[in-house]
């Protein structure tokens, strides 16, 4: 039962980078963007190529984030230049990546088992003898690095900007703001951190699979939903504390799910598409009653 | 000055819907002008103001604000010295702001938006200090979101965020229609206040005719894509609104629809 918790926390705070990614296009833009399940595994795919291919982790890290940036402004301009729906300009560059991620990998699985990763280096770092605990500390690093970087980012001017071309894309045109470079923009900074989900969730799993993102929006989604059921959507600390909280539960669901006899593995995205159709359904109705209130 | 050169817009061109909505419309609108503009359904009113504010593009003409063309200037370049009020009272603000947030985005109207944090200490001091002079009971409310307000604090919230840095020419597109008649007075009022105040060119449409009697300096009726009366300040006041009614149709040449002007 031990090891279960601490695989959970270990992968449900790697994860939960990926949710905070959505949480950015999703919630805070107000858009669907499918390119996660691309730019997800483009993180994973280049860290691990660069990696087998000598370059140093922190590199490769840094690569990987910005090819996830790159992804997103393709995406972003193409709903904005080319006038293209979002859903179906994430659609192509999702479709673009899987290629593009063949590409860069040259095959379809890169193992990472032998090679010095961020992983690694602090296992040896602090002499850890699991890979779950070293998972842990490089969790809790990137999360709070993230976390200073959003509250920071969205407390500026330009945050203003983006959190109003959310929620009001009129408005903002109205105020000056071009409400093109917002969304290329936010959508920039949502594949950037996906990116770099896939990158770490790739030396947890020892591996950089191209199948690796296919239902990485699903994942993501479920965070955020099952943190706004837990902590309603008061602040951006507390929604990203909430996706943090939300990954874990979600991660030990999953475990729980995965140890009954008559639930394999295969249909873990099932019972994941399941599961955040009712937490939507629950925290629309919760939605509902408050919009009610206001009226009132 | 914002000068108007025959301005035409045409909607649906080539289709079985097609529909000319201005037809070659020009107007001068001198410095501190006060523009209330009247008109049937479907007149243009607001074709014309969203091609001045640039929401709309120009199908020809030329639109020339202090002898600069901006014809071509998108809507958010038109923003640095054109603010709006649109009619829905949802439509001006960003409901996941706070109202300091709010003010500290209109601050920068058609400046660059930087990684600076967002909002001083000192701005924050100031907004309060403006929402307390205006008296609308917003200057505690600073670090509530937009969106807790109701529709007639927040249209007159909007007021305060289009007027917070001067523009050279204001634009109501009918502001005060979604609201009840006691909170449209308090929001008309509040217009008033601040268009004297700062002396802004104002542009208002209204479905209220005896709103375009009582308020601003200058009368435009519009019928059909054009103006087809243009009423000034001292003839205005003499007017009531049989009056207006009588100069329609003689000026159209066709009654006006009692449903598409509300009589107050």
């Amino acid at each position: 039962m031990e090891a279960i918790l601490v695989s959970a926390i270990a992968q449900g705070l790697l994860w939960s980078i990926l949710g905070m990614g959505i949480h950015v296009s999703y919630r805070i833009l107000d858009i669907s963007d499918l390119t996660a399940e691309g730019s997800f595994t483009l993180g994973a795919a280049s860290f691990a190529s660069l990696v087998v291919s000598g370059v140093p982790a922190a590199l490769a890290l840094v690569v990987a984030i910005a090819f996830g940036a790159l992804s997103g402004l393709v995406t972003g301009l193409l709903h904005t230049k080319l006038s293209i729906p979002i859903l179906l300009s994430s659609i192509l560059s999702m479709t673009g990546l899987y290629s593009i991620n063949l590409r860069i990998m040259g095959k379809a699985n890169i193992p990472l088992s032998g090679e010095t990763t961020l992983l690694t280096y602090i296992a040896d770092a602090l002499s850890l003898a699991r890979d779950r605990d070293a998972a842990i500390i490089l969790g809790i690093v990137a999360i709070v690095i993230i976390i200073l970087f959003m509250v920071w980012l969205f407390n500026t001017e330009f945050g203003y900007t983006i959190v109003a071309t959310g929620s009001n894309d009129k408005m903002i045109r109205a105020n000056g703001v071009n409400s093109d470079v917002t969304k290329i923009a936010g959508l920039m900074i949502a594949n950037a951190l996906i990116a770099l989900a896939g990158a770490l969730v790739a030396q947890y799993n020892g591996y950089a699979d191209v199948g690796m993102g296919i239902g990485a929006i699903v994942i993501g989604l479920a965070s955020v939903i099952i943190g706004e059921v837990i902590f309603k959507r008061k602040t951006l600390l507390l929604s990203l504390l909430g996706i943090v909280c939300g990954s874990i539960i979600y991660r030990l669901l999953v475990a729980l799910v995965i140890n009954t006899d008559f639930i394999s593995a295969n249909d873990i995205r099932l019972f994941t598409a399941i599961a955040v159709a009712i937490a939507i359904f629950i925290a629309n109705k919760d939605i509902f009653k408050r919009k009610v209130h206001k009226d009132a | 000055m914002l000068k108007i050169e025959n301005i035409k817009k045409t909607f649906n061109k080539g289709e079985v819907t097609e529909k000319e909505v201005i037809k070659d419309l020009s107007m001068t609108i001198k410095d501190g002008d006060f523009i209330t503009v009247i008109g049937g359904n479907g007149a243009g009113k607001s074709t014309l103001l969203n091609l001045i504010a640039g929401s709309l593009s120009l199908d020809s003409g030329k639109i020339i604000l202090d002898d600069k063309d901006i014809s071509a200037l998108k809507e958010y370049e038109r923003a640095a010295f054109i603010s709006r009020v649109f009619q829905d009272p949802l439509s001006g603000t960003c409901p996941d702001l706070t109202l300091a947030e709010n003010l500290s985005l209109a601050k920068r109207r058609g400046k660059r938006h930087t990684l600076k944090k967002g909002i001083t200490r000192q701005e924050k001091a100031e907004y309060r200090e403006l929402l307390a002079s205006l008296g609308l009971d917003l200057e505690g409310r600073l670090d509530d979101k937009v969106g807790v307000l109701s529709g007639g604090k927040r249209q007159a919230f909007t007021v305060v965020m289009a007027t917070l840095v001067t523009p050279k020419l204001l634009l109501l597109d009918e502001a005060t229609a979604a609201l009840d008649p006691k909170t449209s007075k308090v929001v008309l009022e509040l217009i008033e206040k601040i268009v004297k105040h700062d002396h802004i060119t104002t542009f208002m449409i209204t479905h209220d005719m005896q709103d375009a009697l009582d308020h601003g300096d200058r009368l435009i009726m519009m019928d059909e894509g054009d103006i087809i009366l243009d009423i000034a300040k001292e003839e205005k006041a003499k007017m009531s609104i049989n009056d207006l009614l009588i100069h329609f149709e003689k000026a159209s040449g066709h009654r006006l629809k009692s449903d598409s002007l509300l009589l107050s």
